[in-house]
């Protein structure tokens, strides 16, 4: 009987040690898990590295085009829309801001970004887009031919008299794809009247530096 | 990378205006700056503690001169606002008023941060009077204040300011003793020099606006104080004339030195014609 018990029981530890895999082929299998993972981290990277690069190549290749339209004023400045196509990684820089009044008796003048917009002179895809210009001042041009007993500059009201008629042209110097161009728009005067009224004096001495 | 290089853009641009920005602040002043504030600084006395009233002529509109309110904290501050209105800075001049002398005349600096003109006058004491003149009968005349550069006070321009003459008193003309006592000194032109300047002021009679360019009766000149008593006194059409031809002769009146009967003969006519020949110049001169 006891004989019957033992013998039964070696059988059954023999039969588990047949099912426990050796250590070798344990010490395989981790090793091909960990190449599994390492092939997938690998093509990550790739897909990572592509995607990358395609982008880099999506958004920076190609050329730009920066114009602008004016909205109007706000008085102290003239509020402008750029807009800009082209690449979602390129920008273009915006400088040199003139105003030149054609038919107007002003002096073409130079304007600038007003005070914490001097960032968007750089223009990309996520600008804002509005900007806004301003003088600080502008001046009547020189009376030719001088008129007796009138000032030698034409006076404010002479020339906001002929505001309806005229047209002015606003310019910007735009530096993109590797050069600069001038894209300049050409804007009925009243469109800014109240910029031009502000910005001219009310009073001119009757002699000044004019020739 | 995407934020990384929009960052690092414009960090670049705005480098690249703070450049532009820095060397636009050295730009020369006769770009237009339109303003009608205006920041006034007094210079050479301490304390400033004797002016208590400051009154702006700009650009020679003596009748258009508005008032400038003192800085509580400094006395030495004033600022003033036109009230008709904005002017252009590269295009104006300015001098004061100070009830106990007057300043050189001198343009103002825009300060495009603060949007006010600023500008400081050096104050120093001086020979002032109140000048009061009237004629009989009553004729339309004008004056011309020529105020000379003072070489202490840069950048001080020589200026012309005038106005219509109403009758009511001029304030603070800077007017030498040596006008009225020429050889106390013993130098005539004393009031020329630019160690002891005053102004030249000159009487256009029959002008209802003032000329810079036309030539005047100066009035503190020993050709015509010589008629007056003391500080005051009335001067009759032939002593006019007269101090016009003596101011002429020895130059004074913008024309090289002229002894012409011709001349003399004009003024007359100018002056008979306006008020027949019985004009009286009514000259007061109140010492401040």
């Amino acid at each position: 009987m006891g004989r019957a018990r033992k013998k039964a029981k070696e059988e059954d530890n023999r039969s588990a040690d047949d099912a426990e895999p050796s250590p070798a082929e344990t010490k395989n299998f981790f090793a091909l898990v960990m190449k599994v993972i390492k092939g997938v981290n690998e093509f990550y990277k790739a897909i990572v590295a592509i995607i990358a690069v395609g982008g880099m190549v999506y958004g920076c290749v190609g050329h730009t085009n920066t114009d602008f339209t004016v909205l109007g004023t706000d008085g102290d400045s003239i509020i402008l829309k750029v807009s800009f196509t082209g690449p979602k990684l390129r920008w273009s820089r915006l400088s040199d801001f003139r105003v030149s009044f054609d038919g107007l008796p002003i002096e073409d003048a130079k304007l600038k970004l007003i005070r914490g917009e001097e960032g968007n002179a750089l223009v990309s895809v996520l600008s804002p887009g509005i900007i806004h210009l301003t003088a600080p001042g502008l001046r009547a041009r020189c009376r030719i031919p001088r008129v007796a007993d009138l000032p030698d500059r034409y006076e404010k009201d002479e020339i906001v008299s002929q505001i309806p008629d005229q047209s002015v042209a606003l310019t910007i110097s735009v530096h993109e794809n590797g050069g600069t161009r001038d894209v300049k728009q050409p804007v009925q005067a009243a469109l800014i009247k109240e910029f031009i009224v502000r910005h001219l004096p009310d009073h001119v001495p009757d002699k000044t530096s004019c020739s | 990378m995407f934020l990384t290089i929009r960052r690092l853009g414009s960090i670049i641009g705005l480098l690249m205006l703070t450049v532009n920005a820095a060397s636009q602040t050295h730009h020369e002043s006769s770009d237009p700056f339109v303003t009608d504030l205006l920041d006034i600084t007094l210079q050479g006395a301490p304390g400033c503690t004797d002016v208590r009233n400051v009154l702006v002529v700009m650009s020679g509109e003596e009748n258009q001169a508005f008032s400038a309110r003192r800085d509580p904290r400094d006395h030495c501050h004033w600022t003033a606002t036109r009230p008709t209105g904005s002017f252009d800075t590269s295009l104006e001049h300015f001098s004061l008023r100070l009830g106990s002398g007057r300043t050189t005349c001198k343009p103002a600096k825009g300060d495009v941060d603060k949007g006010v003109a600023r500008v400081a006058f050096l104050v120093y004491k001086m020979d002032v009077r109140v000048v009061t003149i009237t004629t009989s009968p009553v004729i339309p005349n004008s004056y011309i204040r020529g105020v000379p550069a003072h070489s202490a006070d840069r950048p001080s321009i020589p200026c012309a300011e005038g106005a219509f003459l109403t009758g009511e008193p001029i304030p603070d003309v800077w007017f030498s003793n040596n006008a009225l006592h020429p050889n106390l000194r013993g130098r005539q032109y004393d009031r020329y020099d630019l160690t002891l300047p005053a102004e030249k002021f000159r009487l256009q009679f029959g002008r209802v606006k003032p000329d810079p360019h036309y030539p005047g009766l100066i009035l503190n000149d020993e050709a015509l104080t010589r008629h007056l008593k003391g500080n005051e006194g009335s001067v009759a059409i032939q002593e006019i004339i007269d101090a016009f031809d003596e101011e002429r002769a020895k130059a004074k009146l913008s024309t090289p030195p002229l002894f012409s009967p011709n001349a003399y003969e004009a003024d007359r006519q100018t002056l008979v014609d306006l008020a027949t020949d019985k004009l009286v110049l009514n000259v007061f001169l109140v010492m401040k």
